[in-house]
């Protein structure tokens, strides 16, 4: 009620607003956001004048007269020629020896045929020079010229290309992405070598300008795809976009589920085979993660290693991750049922030391779990942030005294510790780190269901769960594919890996152009 | 906001109506083992065995098991006597072996499976056997060493598996007890002094009623053949009497195929013809080494001596009453105006069973 009443008074407001100042009222809240965050005197498309000093000016106006902007004069073709540069962006040594350097000597001609930088820009506009500038350019302005010159000397500091920590494989290759969008361009272009792999970036943010690239496989994307992907990325009207996280959020369908919609992948080898079956990766300026769309579940349990290794153990780790899947949601939950429901299901043996150890223990079977699930979590939680030496004292004081020791209190049974152990075991397989405590977080509304219902309320759950999975559409794609809908080719390369000549067509699920994409392969046993 | 409240109330009642059914694991005591007795004053007692299972910490555990009695003049409401006897609920589940006593079971045992048929909370599949004397003693014996029940129950399904004791559990018996015209045989238990069980061999069911007569393990082996129900395996051990020289041979029986006829003649005689064909694997062949085995002899031999043991069993069979070939339901179907006219408890001592056993032998394995 209060929410209505606010909404019509404020539309009264942009109504009347509107007829004053005369703007329709989107466009007035669109301008408004766009003066708050740049807020500088100088206007977005006041241009250069041939009065050198008024440019200097004004160029250090758009920038709020920043300390680290330094300025040095020359004397060029006798006239006098300012560069201007952000002292924290560009290196000092190229500009010396391609800019400053070239031109001292030479002091006649023209400045883009003596400089050696790669890149040379001319503009005319104060906030593309001050943009060039933050980009880590130094700009040339010449005595009674309107134009600008924007010479590429920017410095580039990135840590070398290292194996990820959370990605890591015993057969694949070992780099990984890095926090530089240049590099991990570099990476992918060397993996795939080909006209048709198409880049193209935004930059998202009104403060942080980030750089967003979008690099896909031109001709054999669905074009459909790339509009949306496009549209979706367009539409972003924020101040700061800091890193990938941001822009999941942004752009996926459906940010109330508990399944990522998006795999994020540090390793280049993961990222290009998914290049090659026609999905859109997403690259942010600053993150070493990068996004792939549309994805389905089943990407979430593949490993690069399962291609590397034989189809048969391939296939076996894919099931058994599967398997982990179904073990991290249902295990605890299974307990609890069956401790307080189904006790008849349990054999003779195990019936008796489950009893004996629950003898004491004051607790409803529901609390113990949670308790032991949410220490799991604090202990995982601890051990992540603390440098290695210290996280292992954790690992101990967690593992051995609480663990043992909560038993020998009878806080929690023993076996309840079984279950919590091998649950988490189950939900740290996952090969994508996201997936395994989504399945570990769902396991939370299973447990609630069995402590009330037993194994009814675990199908129930489960139901709701698998019903959810069906629904879920990434980027107009299905994302249980290829269980729901069904398709039987796609099989062989998402649930189990078969060899790589049975693979004869891409998966479906990202409508690629092209579904073919291997024509000879095993041909010498034909002749 | 009305309809808000109504969603919210329907689904708390959800949310508890489930936690009715929670039946916590902790707060149970298992039963392991339930017999049936007459008392002397004609009630019927109850005794009932259950765990006491204690932690002895470092993941030991130590079982005691406490009897615990309870006596009605009717099986009604023993289950609540023995419930207010017992801290926590019990739990039938586990409660494997159901034992009756011989003087009970003479009495009729319909009533007494009744609770564990219609119940939710039993284990449907309990085995159920008749005891010589007193249930009571079996299911009482050494108290200290847990759980008797099991020991019991694994001699019943070891025994069933060699073929010596029919494959039933309360299901079965309660709808065969409840089909006309087929009579079941039950496990019979005897103790075997000073603190043994042992099967004793089958007891012969006429109804709901134990008839009294029984037959020995060897006999009931034979029966069961007969009857068709050749488990996984069944093993005999025969003296083959020929011109005073005694022999004997033990073998396994492998495969057999039953024929069962059944033909009223014209003064409206019953006969019915059973015939066995067993394909045995000699086992054990005491014998003269340097001669040959003689297979055709053997299995000649065998075929006679097993023939006239199936007569001497089905003497007592007729004698008990019990039809467990399932006679009368077989005329029931074929000759449905006969059966109508029939007393069958009478006229079946009057059917004329002609057994024919066959025996070939596929297999001398080790005997050769």
């Amino acid at each position: 009620m209060l929410l209505n009443k606010e909404g019509k008074l404020r539309k009264e407001l942009i109504q009347l607003v509107s007829q004053v100042e005369g703007y329709n009222h989107m466009s007035f809240f669109k301008k408004k956001s766009i003066r708050s965050i740049s807020n500088s005197p100088i206007n977005e498309s006041q241009l250069l004048t041939n009065d050198i000093n008024k440019n200097i000016h004004s160029i250090r106006d758009y920038h709020c007269r920043t300390e680290d902007l330094m300025v040095r004069e020359l004397i060029f073709n006798k006239n006098i020629c300012t560069i201007f540069y952000l002292d924290s962006m560009v290196n000092k040594d190229s500009l010396h020896s391609s800019v400053i350097g070239p031109i001292v000597e030479t002091k006649y001609g023209e400045i883009q045929h003596i400089v050696k930088t790669t890149q040379v820009k001319f503009t005319s506009r104060i906030s593309d020079v001050g943009s060039d500038l933050l980009d880590g350019f130094c700009i040339i302005l010449r005595e009674n010229n309107a134009t600008a010159i924007s010479l590429s000397v920017v410095e580039n500091t990135s840590r070398s290309i290292e194996e990820p920590d959370n990605e890591r494989s015993i057969i694949s290759s070992h780099d990984g992405f890095i926090e530089d969008i240049g590099t991990n361009i570099f990476l992918l272009r060397k993996r795939v070598k080909t006209p048709q792999l198409k880049v193209k970036y935004f930059s998202v943010g009104k403060l942080t300008n980030t750089k967003v690239s979008m690099v896909f496989i031109e001709n054999l994307t669905d074009k459909k795809l790339i509009k949306e992907v496009e549209r979706r990325i367009g539409s972003i009207e924020v101040d700061q976009l800091l890193s990938f996280g941001d822009i999941e959020d942004y752009i996926e369908d459906n940010p109330n589920s508990i399944f990522p919609q998006m795999l994020t992948t540090e390793r280049p080898d993961r990222a290009t085979s998914y290049l090659t079956e026609g999905k859109i990766l997403l690259i942010v300026d600053g993150s070493p993660r990068i996004m792939i769309v549309p994805i389905t579940f089943f990407a979430f349990y593949q490993s690069p290693d399962d291609y590397n290794s034989r189809w048969i153990i391939g296939t076996f780790f894919r099931l058994i991750r599967f398997l982990s899947f179904i073990v991290a949601i249902t295990f605890p939950a299974i307990y609890i049922a069956v401790v307080s429901y189904h006790s008849e299901v349990l054999p003779i043996g195990i019936l008796y030391s489950i009893r004996v150890s629950l003898e004491n223990v004051p607790f409803p079977p529901l609390i113990e779990a949670f308790a032991m699930q949410i220490t799991l979590e604090l202990l995982k939680e601890a051990s992540i942030r603390l440098p290695t030496p210290i996280a292992q004292t954790t690992g101990i004081v967690g593992g051995l005294v609480i663990g043992t020791a909560v038993v020998e209190a009878s806080f929690v049974s023993n076996i309840m510790i079984v279950v919590i152990g091998l649950t988490a075991i189950a939900s740290f397989v996952a090969p994508v780190n996201e997936m395994g405590t989504s399945a570990r977080l769902l396991g939370f509304p299973v447990m609630i269901a069995a402590s009330l219902f037993g194994f009814f309320g675990i199908v129930l759950v489960l139901m709701g769960i698998f019903m959810h999975l069906c629904k879920l559409q990434t980027f107009g794609t299905p994302y249980f594919a290829p269980l729901a809908p069904f398709k039987m080719e796609d099989i062989k390369d998402s649930i189990v890996r078969l060899s790589f000549w049975k693979l004869n067509s891409r998966p479906t699920d990202s409508k690629p152009i092209y579904k073919k994409q291997q024509w000879r392969t095993r041909g010498w046993k034909n002749n | 906001m009305k309809k808000k409240q109504l969603l919210i109330l329907i689904i708390l009642n959800l949310f508890l109506a489930g936690c009715w059914d929670q039946h916590l694991l902790v707060n149970k005591t298992f039963v392991n083992g339930i017999s049936f007795d007459l008392t002397e004053e004609g009630k019927i007692q109850a005794t009932v065995r259950s765990l006491n299972i204690k932690g002895k910490g470092g993941g030991q555990i130590e079982i005691e098991d406490e009897l615990i009695y309870a006596e009605r003049p009717s099986p009604v409401g023993l289950s609540i006597d023995i419930d207010n006897m017992v801290a926590g609920e019990v739990d039938l589940h586990q409660a494997h072996i159901v034992l009756i006593g011989d003087e009970l079971a003479k009495k009729g045992i319909n009533q007494l499976l009744e609770p564990f048929y219609r119940g939710k909370e039993s284990n449907i599949t309990k085995k159920i056997a008749i005891s010589k004397g007193k249930a009571e003693t079996i299911i009482s014996t050494e108290i200290e060493k847990s759980p008797i029940a099991f020991f019991i129950l694994q001699t019943i399904e070891g025994a069933e598996k060699a073929t010596y004791l029919p494959d039933e559990n309360i299901l079965t018996v309660w709808t065969k007890i409840l089909t006309p015209g087929k009579d079941i045989i039950l496990p019979y238990l005897e103790k075997i002094e000073p603190d043994r069980i042992g099967i004793a061999g089958v007891a012969l069911m006429h109804g709901e009623k134990f008839s009294g007569e029984t037959l020995s393990k060897e006999q009931s082996s034979l029966l069961l053949l007969l009857l068709d129900q050749l488990n996984v395996t069944s093993r005999m051990a025969l003296v083959l009497d020929q011109e005073q020289e005694e022999r004997s041979i033990a073998f396994f029986t492998r495969k057999m195929k039953r024929d069962m006829e059944i033909t009223v003649d014209k003064s409206g005689k019953i006969i019915c013809s059973v015939d066995i064909k067993m394909q045995i694997e000699v086992n054990s062949y005491p014998q003269d080494f340097k001669e040959d085995l003689n297979i055709k002899e053997i299995e000649k031999e065998l075929s006679e001596e097993l023939t006239k043991q199936a007569n001497e069993i089905i003497t007592t069979l007729l004698q008990a009453n019990c039809d467990a070939f399932g006679i009368g339901m077989k005329i029931s179907t074929k000759h449905p105006d006969l059966w109508k006219k029939l007393n069958w408890d009478e006229e079946y001592k009057n059917v004329q069973i002609e057994p024919k056993v066959n025996v070939k032998i596929i297999k001398t394995g080790n005997v050769y």
